[in-house]
Order: structure tokens, then sequence, then C-alpha cells
């Protein structure tokens, strides 16, 4: 055990943005479409691979969620996912 | 009284017809008084999918995403509120070629009395002419069906934003009545 990764008495560890967003793309198995918010969460997305399915917002801040929004009210059957 | 107004279709009833006519489904919208009659029929009219918005932006980023996933969108906003979508105007409608239909209620003009309106007024069309957003101004009821119907068509054509000025002279404004 590293005493760096851990935090006060629940040994709960740092969970680490890029990790996550590689484990989420690995996930993706049914055309789910994701839309990147602007900056880190982009460049975490482009790194776990691109897919044509991915959006990445480049400038609009704070426009990630309505943009999936927009997604998931033309096509309610597809899952949809912001970053 | 039986004059032609009275017996033409309303100017609100001409834009649903033609939104409808172009398989425009997706209406997102800040409320307005101006364009109050427009919003209750577009309401009314379960072809569409309306609801209003927090802000101006965020119904252009609604419809943006309605687009990408093949349903076409419409936004309504009064003229201050166009002060507030510069920004996803350029960095996200524009780059990203989104054919969004940009209504707005033109406010600052023909006998305003809001200052705030007046000021966003006077940036509205430089902002568009700069971006090169196509941008009409109606002012003429015999001239709105054509406009709005050929108008919506080039947009999804060339994938290309354009913006409905809507003039008091066609809407009747608001009136200050104090």
């Amino acid at each position: 055990m590293t005493g760096k990764t851990t935090i006060g008495a629940h040994n709960a560890k740092v969970m680490n943005r890029f990790d996550l967003t590689k484990r989420l793309v690995g996930q993706l198995k049914r055309e789910e479409a994701v839309i990147g918010g602007i900056g880190n969460a982009n460049f975490d997305l482009w790194a776990s691979g691109q897919r044509p399915q991915n959006f990445y917002m480049l400038g609009s801040m704070g426009l990630t969620i309505p943009i999936a929004l927009g997604v998931a009210i033309a096509q309610p059957q597809r899952h949809v996912i912001a970053l | 009284m039986t004059d032609k107004t009275t017996r033409a279709a309303a100017w609100h009833e001409i834009i649903r017809a033609s939104l409808k006519a172009n398989d425009v489904k997706l209406i997102v919208y800040v409320p307005d008084r101006v364009f109050t009659p427009l919003i209750e029929a577009l309401h009314a009219d379960t072809y569409f999918t309306t609801f209003a918005a927090t802000r101006e932006e965020e119904a252009l980023g609604i419809i943006t995403g309605a687009w990408m996933g093949g349903m076409r969108g419409a936004v309504l906003m009064q003229t201050s509120g166009f002060g507030t979508i510069p920004n996803a105007l350029a960095s996200l409608v524009v780059p990203s070629q989104i054919p969004a239909l940009i209504f707005v209620s033109e406010r600052g003009t023909l006998g305003e009395f809001n200052l705030g309106q007046a000021l966003v007024y006077k940036t509205m069309r430089p902002v568009l002419n700069s971006l090169a957003v196509e941008n009409v101004t109606i002012t003429r009821h015999d001239e709105l069906a054509f406009t709005i119907d050929r108008s919506i068509k080039q947009a999804v054509a060339t994938q290309a934003p354009v913006t409905f000025i809507l003039s008091p002279l066609l809407t009747g404004g608001k009136v200050f009545e104090g």
C-alpha cells in the first residue's frame, strides 16, 4: 500500500480522470454517443481511442450537457454520455 | 372589420406551417412576450417537441445535438437574448456547420423603451455579418412564408445557420404601456 494514494481512514484512492475515461470508453459496445466537454475531458476522450460517435466540443463551454440532451431527444434509443 | 389582415393567416401560423412543412420538429425557446402566440401555437401542436431553455446558448446547444442525431431544430429568442450567443455561434454552430434556425423577435427599435434591448439591437447584425451568418429581416407579411421556407431549405442544403429577425412591422412588437 502506498501512503500517497490513500485518504483518511477509509483508504479511498484518488480517482484518476484519464483511467476512468479509458475504462468508460472500453465499456462502450452499443454505439453510444459521447459528447466530450471542453479541455481535459476532451483530451482524455481522444486519448482513449477515437470513435465516430464521439463529439469533441471546442470553445462553447457549458454546452456539453445541452448537446447531449439534443442527441438524446433526436435518438431516444441511443445511450448518450456527456463528459 | 373585414380587412385583409383579419382574413390572412397570422404571422405565427405561417411560421408554424413552414417549420412543419420543412420537417423541423424541435423547438427550444427563451420566453418572449412578442413570440408568445407563436410559442403557444407550437406547444399546442403535438407534431413539435417544444420546451423552454434557461439561456439562449443552451437552446443552441440542444438543437446542435439534435441535428447531429438527425433531427432539425429551431430556437426562439428576443434581441437581448442574442447577446448571449455569439460565442456559441462562433465556436460551435458555425465551425460545426449546424443549420440552426434562429428566430429573433426584434426589439430595440421602432418604439423601444428598454435600453438593454436597444444596445443589443445595435450590435446584432454586425455580429452576424462578421461571422458570415445569413440573416434576414422580415417586415412584410406577404414575404414571410417564402422567406422562411426558402431560407430553411438553404440552411439545410448548405449546412449553415440562418437568423430570422422578425421586425415589429410584422409582429406588432412590444408597446410601452406606462
